[in-house]
């Protein structure tokens, strides 16, 4: 893997990270909070993702990684959102 | 013998008597009744005194102051007289000059006409009025000559017996114009024919022509081309077919019909170019300019632009090729120069940020550099092509937006929001402007532009003239209105334009610039007509034609002349139309068939082939 995937990707994920913000309302800046962990977990995720693609750099390819990820991380995050919530 | 006669005298004033014996033509002279004034008749008694051997003597009754004109009869010499174009019946005068025996200035000669002369039915008698008399003064006639005026005569046969002073005078008179009248006639003759010839053929060429041209622009106009100078050139071509079709230069109308009937180049990679300019994954500015780049190669309208028509064009084609990675490349660094200043600024300004929003601003600065770091990595990280997603570009080519909005907050800092700074954190730049980077090359028309001949030499028309509007710096982007008459070009900087007007005639170009409000130029020039020979072997054609004409219209007139000259006393209106006739009839008859026949003896000797060569050579 090279910083390519970063330089390819980051906005890929970011663009995902603005879809978990808008989901997260009425709390977004709870994923301000923990955008750089769930920015990690994200792009280790996707990472990792690519890697059992393939390990290809292709847009689509790491663009359906990417959006797996996000839904993985998504499933948490609304776990996670309800603890905070819960009073 | 011893005889007596009496005569009678009627109003003579007196009377002279001469007697002449016809053996020794020995003359007497005798006056008598000087006295006599009155109007009646008088008697007078003549007594002759016998002579032997003489029977008869010839006895001469005169007035009192006679002439004694030495001619008994003038001769029926044709008379000359030219006509008097000016006047209408034509009329001439002719006079002669009669040796009189006696001069007397107190005697004033004066003319009465008397009966027609005996056999002359067929010739008409002068008319009161037309015969005057008087005696020569060493001018015209000598002095002791009576000269005798004939005025206001018509060409035709005149005979009357003439008196003078009671001399009987039989006078014949021709009078016909001259005789260069003929052959002038016959050459007007001749002459109408041919240009009535050259006319019909002319008129019938051109018509013929003109529908072809019309057939031509017609077709230009249903398919207009990708490129306006190859429009324009056929359009050139095409005036100037219509311009020399006027003229007698049909030669050249086939060159430029050839030129104008062109395929229209199809320009394929225009089109290409600008499927790739939409589909490609660039910013909308750069777009724009590329379009515009291309829109200014397309419009180039010039000759002397041809070349870097072409160039233009495979300089697009060919970052075409490659998505515009080297626009692309520049546009990316100017992005990268422009955050640099923009966020060195930004942090320079002295502002009231709390450390909480300080830190914020320092990440949307580093997460808007960041994603210019990801655009050149991805950017540079391939050869060929631009491996961004329009989404990614998208948001590119709102950084400059963004980066100025954060300035206006920083300045402005009270009251500032943290979550201001959230949506450039998270690049959700979707809601800011887009702010140019590129120059749009859009330069303003200078104050006072002036319009300008390119081509060196005198205007001509129906040359190709190309005029420059002066712009200065960037002409190339300047896409201009060139009005000229009724015609409408949206061209370039440059035209190259074939002016058919008729020769020395004033011409008003205007330019305005498209877009702009106008400020228009306007140039005025007197096109000169240069006047070309025609082709050697046509005009060698052409005036061997007239030459024959004029060999014939000479033998004609002298055939005419020897004919005319004989009796008949030319002049009256029908002998000019049968003059016109022979000329007419002898170019239309004889020439041009003839023509014909010489035609195709020199295309026998090979001149009409030069002809065509030089032709070829021409095309």
């Amino acid at each position: 893997m090279t910083d390519l995937f970063d330089a390819r990707f980051r906005w890929i994920i970011r663009r995902h990270m603005l879809q978990l913000r808008e989901e997260a309302q009425p709390e977004p800046e709870w994923v301000d909070k923990k955008f750089d962990d769930l920015y990690g977990v994200i792009a280790q995720m996707t990472r990792e993702k690519v890697q059992e693609l393939g390990n290809s750099l292709d847009a689509g390819a790491v663009e359906v990684a990417a959006r797996r990820a996000v839904e993985a991380v998504r499933a948490g995050m609304v776990q996670s959102l309800l603890q905070i919530r819960r009073p | 013998m011893a005889g007596a006669s009496q005569v009678f005298l009627n109003n003579l004033g007196g009377a002279r008597l001469d007697l002449t014996l016809p053996a020794s033509g020995r003359q007497a002279v005798c006056l008598m009744g000087k006295d006599l004034r009155s109007q009646r008749p008088h008697l007078a008694k003549l007594l002759v005194e016998s002579q032997s051997g003489i029977s008869w003597y010839h006895l001469k009754i005169g007035p009192r102051f006679p002439l004694g004109m030495n001619t008994e009869e003038l001769e029926p010499a044709p008379v000359t007289i030219f006509p008097r174009f000016l006047s209408f019946p034509w009329t001439g005068s002719t006079f002669v000059c009669i040796p009189v025996e006696y001069e007397n200035s107190l005697v004033q000669p004066r003319p009465v006409l008397k009966a027609p002369l005996p056999g002359t039915q067929r010739d008409r008698p002068f008319l009161p009025g037309t015969v005057k008399a008087n005696m020569g003064d060493g001018t015209r006639c000598q002095r002791g000559e009576l000269r005798l005026e004939f005025q206001g005569l018509q060409s035709g046969r005149y005979a009357s017996i003439v008196q003078v002073n009671g001399e009987n005078l039989p006078v014949r008179l021709v009078v016909r114009h001259h005789w260069l009248m003929i052959p002038v006639f016959v050459f007007v003759g001749a002459l109408l024919s041919v240009l009535t010839r050259d006319y019909l053929a002319w008129a019938r060429r051109r018509a013929a022509n003109e529908s072809r041209i019309a057939a031509i622009e017609r077709g230009l106009n249903e398919r207009r081309g990708a490129v306006v100078w190859d429009d324009l050139r056929r359009r050139n071509a095409l005036r100037r077919a219509r311009g020399v079709n006027r003229l007698l230069r049909f030669d050249e109308i086939e060159v430029e019909l050839k030129e104008a009937k062109k395929e229209l180049p199809k320009r394929a990679e225009i089109f290409e170019i600008q499927r790739r300019i939409a589909i490609a994954p660039l910013p909308r500015e750069l777009k724009v300019s590329l379009e515009r780049r291309l829109r200014s190669v397309t419009r180039l309208s010039s000759a002397p632009d041809e070349r870097e028509i072409e160039a233009g064009l495979e300089k697009l084609k060919a970052g075409a090729d490659t998505d515009f990675r080297k626009s692309f490349a520049e546009w990316l660094r100017q992005l990268r120069a422009h955050h640099a200043q923009a966020a060195g600024q930004i942090r320079q300004v002295p502002h009231g940020l709390d450390s909480s929003q300080a830190l914020r601003l320092d990440r949307a600065l580093d997460g808007l550099s960041l994603l210019i770091q990801d655009a050149e990595d991805l950017f540079f990280s391939k050869n060929n092509g631009i491996d961004l997603d329009p989404a990614q570009v998208d948001l590119l080519e709102r950084i400059p937006g963004a980066l100025r909005q954060l300035s206006k907050w920083v300045e402005g800092s009270s009251g500032l929001r943290e979550s201001e700074f959230d949506r450039i954190i998270h690049w959700d730049l979707k809601t800011f402007p887009l702010v140019s980077l590129l120059d749009d090359g859009f330069v303003r028309m200078p104050s006072s532009p002036q319009l300008r001949q390119v081509s060196a030499g005198a205007a001509e028309a129906l040359q190709p003239l190309t005029l420059e509007l002066d712009l200065g710096a960037s002409p190339e982007l300047f896409e201009l209105n060139w009005s000229i008459g009724d015609d409408r070009i949206l061209g370039g900087p440059r035209l190259t334009y074939v002016f058919p007007e008729r020769p020395w005639a004033e011409v008003q170009v205007v330019v305005s610039r498209e877009g702009q409000k106008s400020r228009m130029v306007s140039w005025k020039s007197s096109l000169r007509r240069v006047w070309t020979l025609q082709r050697r072997a046509q005009r060698r054609v052409w005036l061997a034609e007239k030459g024959a004409t004029l060999i014939g219209v000479a033998l004609a007139s002298a055939i005419a002349v020897a004919l005319y000259w004989t009796e008949k006393p030319f002049g009256r209106m029908s002998d000019y139309v049968t003059m016109l006739a022979i000329g007419l009839g002898l170019d239309a008859g004889v020439i041009a068939g003839g023509g014909q026949i010489l035609s195709q003896i020199l295309n026998r000797l090979g001149l009409r082939s030069e002809s065509e060569e030089k032709k070829k050579e021409t095309v």
